[in-house]
């Protein structure tokens, strides 16, 4: 691939998928800062993998998985074997409680908050599915598993964010 | 769905700016400009490295506690390990004394890789920044939340409440203190000031989670005009515990109305 081709790639992502790719990142990490640096990482990353990319999954997907990896590793660094810091959204000590607690939350809560305070796992499909709009298959190929893994997670991420009937029901849905 | 999750987003997330894109841009082409002078890196490299193999072993070593300020993770013995993990051990406590509502904790010894032995003077300054980074977003979310919080109210049995918003690991939690508060007019100024604050208890007003208050004290200043309380206790949700100290304060005006 040319420098020229390289670069209009990286223009295209840059207009087309910036302001959702750090939207994203900000779920994850939570923090201005660190997303604004994430998503440097981000784009150089995929700027210099542009070689490699082979076009098995379409350029917004590849952009996504490199910003889930990303985010994990940041997720994932010093502090976590340093340093255990007890965080909400992170602990899955006993998910019967933690369900119940969820599901007896008051009705008007925001739903956003309470996807925002699942833990990751689901709080990554629920995003991707309901605000990027990617489908099942491609979730799971961004966040590397199998479809019915990303299944499972949406249908319970659904359910501990108490999202209504209509948003959820059907395995229709999984078709997108 | 989609609406109501990009409401939470903070406003400088929503959108990558054109500078952002110009400074993504710019790293870009750094990134290539440093593949020029690559070659001659890694000739330097290994230059230094071949010129290490043969001077190193007629050179003493350093000794290690020389590289004690180094943030550099350092190659220690068990009994040195042992040492460090009571050092980290004790850093850890001393920062969750401050009971900020953050819940820290050494993993256990056998976690750690032979990469992660860092000195306790820089475990100590990543543990004050942690604390210090979950402080500056405490201050962030509750000043987002300020304008929700209404003035003082005394009720016709004699008690304030007012409310505070207290801040836990990605949650922010909505809790009542309540208190007693005497006032009593000064010939001197010329106007009311306090005299005495008790029976100061708090309570949670938005669910899930507990509160449980473990102590309380009152300090009075500004010559009467003002009390401030600091209140210690425990948030509890779903078999999680956060110690939790804060500080709230009441002023008392000419007329004696508590605020």
């Amino acid at each position: 691939m040319t420098i020229d081709e390289k670069e209009r790639y990286l223009n295209e992502a840059l207009d087309q998928h910036g302001d959702y790719l750090k939207r994203i990142i900000y779920t994850y990490v939570k923090d201005i800062q660190k997303t604004e640096d994430i998503i440097q990482e981000v784009f150089i990353k995929f700027y210099k993998n542009l070689d490699r990319f082979e076009g098995r999954s379409s350029i917004k997907t590849y952009l996504y998985r490199i910003t889930v990896n990303e985010c994990k590793n940041y997720l994932k660094s010093w502090h976590y074997r340093k340093l255990e810091v007890t965080e909400y959204v992170n602990v899955w000590k006993n998910r019967t409680s933690l369900e119940e607690e969820y599901i007896q939350r008051e009705q008007n809560q925001n739903i956003a908050e309470l996807v925002n305070s699942l833990p990751v796992k689901y709080r990554e499909v629920l995003w991707l599915y309901y605000y990027v709009e990617l489908s099942v298959s491609e979730i799971a190929v961004v966040i590397n598993c199998t479809t019915n893994t990303v299944k499972t997670r949406l249908s319970r991420g659904r359910k501990l964010a108490k999202l209504s009937i209509e948003e959820s029901v059907g395995e229709y849905e999984f078709e997108r | 769905m989609k609406d109501e999750l990009e409401k939470s987003i903070p406003v400088n997330v929503v959108k990558l700016s054109e500078k952002e894109k110009s400074l993504i841009r710019y790293r870009v082409s750094q990134s290539q400009t440093s593949k020029i002078y690559i070659k001659p890196i890694i000739v330097l490299v290994l230059f230094m490295l071949i010129a290490t193999i043969v001077v190193l072993p007629n050179t003493k070593l350093m000794d290690t506690a020389d590289n004690s300020s180094s943030q550099i993770a350092i190659s220690l013995t068990e009994r040195q390990k042992q040492q460090y993990y009571k050092e980290y051990v004790r850093i850890v406590d001393k920062a969750m004394e401050q009971k900020v509502g953050i819940g820290l904790s050494v993993p256990p010894i056998e976690e750690f890789k032979e990469s992660d032995w860092i000195p306790p003077e820089a475990y100590e300054k990543m543990i004050q920044e942690h604390v210090d980074e979950f402080l500056a977003t405490e201050r962030k979310k509750i000043a987002a939340m300020s304008s929700d919080l209404k003035p003082a109210v005394t009720t016709m049995e004699g008690q304030t409440k007012k409310a505070v918003y207290l801040y836990f690991p990605d949650i922010l939690k909505r809790v009542e203190v309540t208190a007693n508060f005497d006032t009593q007019y000064s010939k001197k100024l010329d106007r009311q000031l306090f005299v005495a604050a008790d029976n100061v208890s708090s309570k949670l007003v938005s669910s899930p989670g507990t509160w449980e208050q473990t102590s309380y004290e009152v300090f009075l200043g500004n010559d009467g005009q003002q009390y401030t309380i600091r209140i210690e206790g425990i948030f509890t949700l779903n078999n999680l515990s956060f110690d939790k100290a804060f500080t709230i304060q009441y002023i008392c005006d000419e007329f004696g109305n508590i605020r």
